[in-house]
């Protein structure tokens, strides 16, 4: 356990500190109990069953992680937590892994959760006649409880990412009592039952969901909040005007506007989180031109990536020379990164001979529409003629999993270890890696990444691996995945915003 | 065949139509629910099966019958997404989506029938010219916009009303009527403009009547030329064009439900259309075309109140 709970910790401490200075506050007073506080999210929630729901927005595991709870946590600083897991043991080679559950945690109906309860939660999820799609990123074979305390992680082979990647809450990692799930049948994904810190209260649809306060929560201090209300609000300047007027007290946000306009408001605070992962722009190995790593390069070469970023979202977006993250607590002295320069881009061009022409397929959105046309832009400067071909969302995942495309959009999740999504991407078996690229060194550092148990091994490999990416110009980091959350200047207590999820059983107002 | 029958033949082919409509265009629209459902990760296999458990792999024909013969019996299907079934989905949403059309067109009529009475009392003058020019202002004006400059008006710089969200009656009828304000404003006050033009019209066309010279020569009062021999019979296109408006309401109700987060009808059907949930998106069309032919049925059924004349041409024919 020990050498888990800190992996990465000291990196992730500093990439936290570097990446999100709203979370560095001074000593803070104590938490005042009390109070109800309304979340303004972006979208109505799927479901709250994770098999039915398929996949949790963010806007539904901000909801869900009210009353549902992973096996371990994450703090601010990337160090591993106890949660509904005491601790998390590895075997020998990370194959097998023991999870010793808390004792005298109770659902909200009375009954006691049980090591069974998790065997049982991500067995369902496995179980393919369930088709559960998250069940692709998992490595899990099956869980097992011997007794009630203790859940065993059988794996598909050893697997040094699996504490880290049960802690981030998501559709996959929130356990929910699937007993209770079977009794209720269709019902339960719209009346959930958890062990969180706010019992469920009220759903309706489009409207508000209400949670309140658990006074049998296992953390006897938490939380401090009496009752969490959390209201889809799609339009995001009425979103805003609601926090301004004092209706929501907090809420996601995306827009640039809104968030630069609530940093100069002393009545507001703005939360930001880099999380791991990026913006990226996949390009197909598989079909000419891009199958010559000339090419590659020279769109890679071509693209001025820190400028795009800047014009799309007002300088708030970072962007890397890698898909990691600050928050990944992996940090490489060099990428290998390819560095912006039309004329190496032109010459390249040149010495492939023929007139390159590029489809870029991209989501029918305003989001869509503008980063294909800087990349347009930029690519008309060095010679490569690009079409834009706007499309539904479903159309672009279809046409992304057959490889039926040349370049697209795409987004590398913010998850607490890399391991997951970078093996799917890239290895040459996975049934995602929708570039179609096939490199036996990187198949081999990727399998260092997900096996081996020490973190300098890890981290290494990932960086070697990125040269590689880097060198071959397989996919473009365009921009880092950074979330906000805006809230009215005395909220406290609400952390780091993981995968753009708001998480408020430690929230709390201040006098 | 009597008027009647007539009508009702009319309602159920034009109601057959909108539906097969309905069913090819969401049918050919791009994107799959199944995908939407299993997420950006699903292998081809489980879309295929998921398809096939949802009957989506049948001809489209075939399950626009299928969906038909339950229809008729009132059963919409359930949603795709979340198992909800259509019906109970669309009137748990249909008081927000009715309160708030009823109200946009009560303040609708509140300006329009008003200030077309003043304008024509003077037309080309200074009251006429400056409602004119207001009324193509505000016709100019996209409702998203007119939303969201309420809302800065009316809730964070005069702090009366709430921004977004909405309070059922049982908690409360002035919190109702307080969240349903500023979406009925910004419905009404763009759909004022068309009405008071039309009534406008209208009454210049009727004052120039013979009866209305009779009227103002019997020695009345302007007022009362206006409202009690003029208003009436020049009501006839009002009234055609209320009806007809009920599309554009409905349509403007979608992004006003959107913009103020009203639980309403409107947004059922733009999230069916974002989820692809193809179920939800029919039936949901399908009640909203039976709404819409019914209203427009019941405003021809309305001529015939007003106009004895309408009546009688009509139920004789």
């Amino acid at each position: 356990m020990a050498l888990f709970s800190r992996r990465f910790g000291l990196a992730a401490a500093l990439a936290a500190a570097f990446a999100a200075p709203a979370f560095a506050q001074a000593p803070a007073p104590a938490p005042v109990r009390g109070g109800a506080l309304t979340i303004g999210v972006e979208s109505d929630f799927e479901g709250f069953d994770p098999v039915r729901a398929g996949v949790y927005s963010n806007s539904t595991v901000t909801a869900a992680s009210l009353f549902y709870e992973t096996l371990m946590r994450l703090d601010d600083k990337g160090n591993l937590l106890p949660a509904l897991a005491l601790s998390m043991t590895p075997n020998e080679d990370g194959s097998v892994w023991t999870a010793k559950i808390r004792p005298n945690v109770k659902w909200h109906d009375g009954t006691p959760f049980t090591a069974q309860a998790v065997a049982d939660h991500f067995n369902r999820l496995l179980d393919p006649a369930n088709r559960f799609a998250g069940r692709a990123y998992l490595s899990i074979e099956k869980v097992e409880a011997p007794d009630e305390l203790t859940a065993v992680f059988k794996m598909r082979g050893p697997n040094a990412a699996l504490p880290r990647t049960l802690a981030q809450p998501t559709v996959t990692t929130l356990i929910i009592p699937v007993k209770i799930a079977q009794e209720k049948g269709a019902d339960y994904n719209r009346n959930p039952v958890g062990t969180g810190p706010f019992v469920f209260k009220e759903w309706r649809a489009a409207d508000r969901l209400v949670a309140e306060r658990n006074p049998n929560y296992w953390d006897k201090d938490k939380p401090y909040l009496d009752r969490v209300t959390v209201r889809p609000l799609p339009d995001s300047d009425a979103r805003y005007a609601s926090l301004v007027k004092g209706d929501v007290q907090v809420i996601w946000e995306d827009r640039a506007e809104n968030i630069v306009k609530a940093k100069k408001d002393k009545n507001l605070r703005v939360l930001q989180w880099v999380g791991s992962g990026a913006l990226v722009i996949p390009l197909n190995t598989q079909r000419e031109p891009l199958n010559d790593k000339r090419v590659r390069q020279a769109v890679s070469m071509a693209l001025n990536r820190k400028a795009n970023a800047a014009v799309l979202t007002q300088g708030l977006r970072p962007v890397h020379d890698d898909p990691y993250g600050p928050s990944s607590g992996i940090e490489c002295k060099d990428t290998g990164a390819l560095k912006y320069d039309p004329d190496a881009a032109r010459k390249l061009i040149a010495d492939y001979g023929k007139p390159v022409k590029l489809t870029m397929t991209v989501t029918a959105t305003p989001r869509g529409r503008e980063g294909a046309q800087v990349f347009q832009a930029d690519m008309k400067k060095v010679g490569i003629d690009v079409e834009i071909k706007p499309v539904d969302q479903t159309q672009l995942v279809k046409e992304a999993l057959t490889r039926d495309f040349q370049v697209t959009g795409w987004r590398i999740i913010d998850l607490a270890d890399v391991d997951p999504q970078m093996f799917a991407n890239f290895h040459s078996k996975s049934p995602i890696n929708f570039s179609g690229y096939n490199n036996a060194e990187v198949d081999r550092l990727l399998l260092v990444g997900r096996t081996s148990l020490d973190e300098n091994k890890r981290r290494a490999a990932y960086c070697d691996l990125v040269k590689i990416l880097n060198d071959d110009a397989v996919w473009l980091w365009s921009g880092s995945n950074i979330d906000f959350a805006i809230t009215r200047a005395n909220v406290r207590g609400i952390p780091a915003l993981r995968g753009g999820a708001v998480q408020v059983e430690g929230a709390w107002f201040a006098k | 065949m009597p008027w009647l029958a007539r009508q009702l033949v009319r309602l159920v082919v034009v109601l057959f139509c909108v539906t097969l409509l309905t069913y090819m265009i969401v049918n050919i629209l791009p994107g799959d629910v199944a995908i939407v459902i299993l997420g950006n990760l699903a292998t081809p296999q489980d879309i295929a099966g998921l398809r096939a458990d949802l009957g989506l792999d049948r001809p489209m024909l075939v399950r626009y019958f299928d969906w038909l013969g339950s229809a008729l019996s009132g059963d919409l299907g359930r949603s795709y997404r979340n198992g909800e079934p259509v019906v109970q989905a669309i009137l748990d949403r249909l008081p927000v989506s009715l309160q708030l059309m009823v109200m946009a067109q009560v303040i609708a009529l509140g300006i329009a029938i008003p200030v077309a009475l003043l304008s024509v009392r003077r037309p080309g003058g200074l009251f006429d010219r400056i409602s004119a020019s207001a009324a193509f202002g505000f016709l100019a004006m996209p409702n998203f916009m007119l939303g969201i400059v309420l809302i800065y008006l009316f809730s964070i710089s005069f702090d009366l009303l709430p921004a977004t969200g909405f309070t059922p009656m049982s908690e409360g009828l002035w919190d109702n009527l307080e969240s349903m304000i500023l979406p009925s404003l910004t419905l009404g006050l763009i759909e004022w403009t068309v009405l008071m033009r039309v009534l406008r019209s209208d009454l210049l066309t009727t004052l120039k009547e013979d009866f209305i010279l009779l009227a103002r020569a019997k020695g009345l009062p302007p007022w009362r030329v206006l409202l009690q021999h003029a208003l009436r019979p020049s009501s006839f296109t009002l009234i055609t064009i209320l009806g007809l408006n009920i599309g554009g309401l409905i349509g403007g109700a979608v992004i006003v439900e959107q913009i103020f987060a009203l639980p309403g009808v409107g947004r059922l059907l733009l999230g069916g259309i974002f989820n692809r949930d193809l179920i939800l998106v029919q039936g949901t069309v399908a009640f909203i075309a039976v709404g819409f032919v019914v209203i427009n049925f019941l405003v021809d059924m309305l001529y015939a109140v007003l106009d004895p004349r309408v009546r009688h041409v009509r139920f004789r024919s």
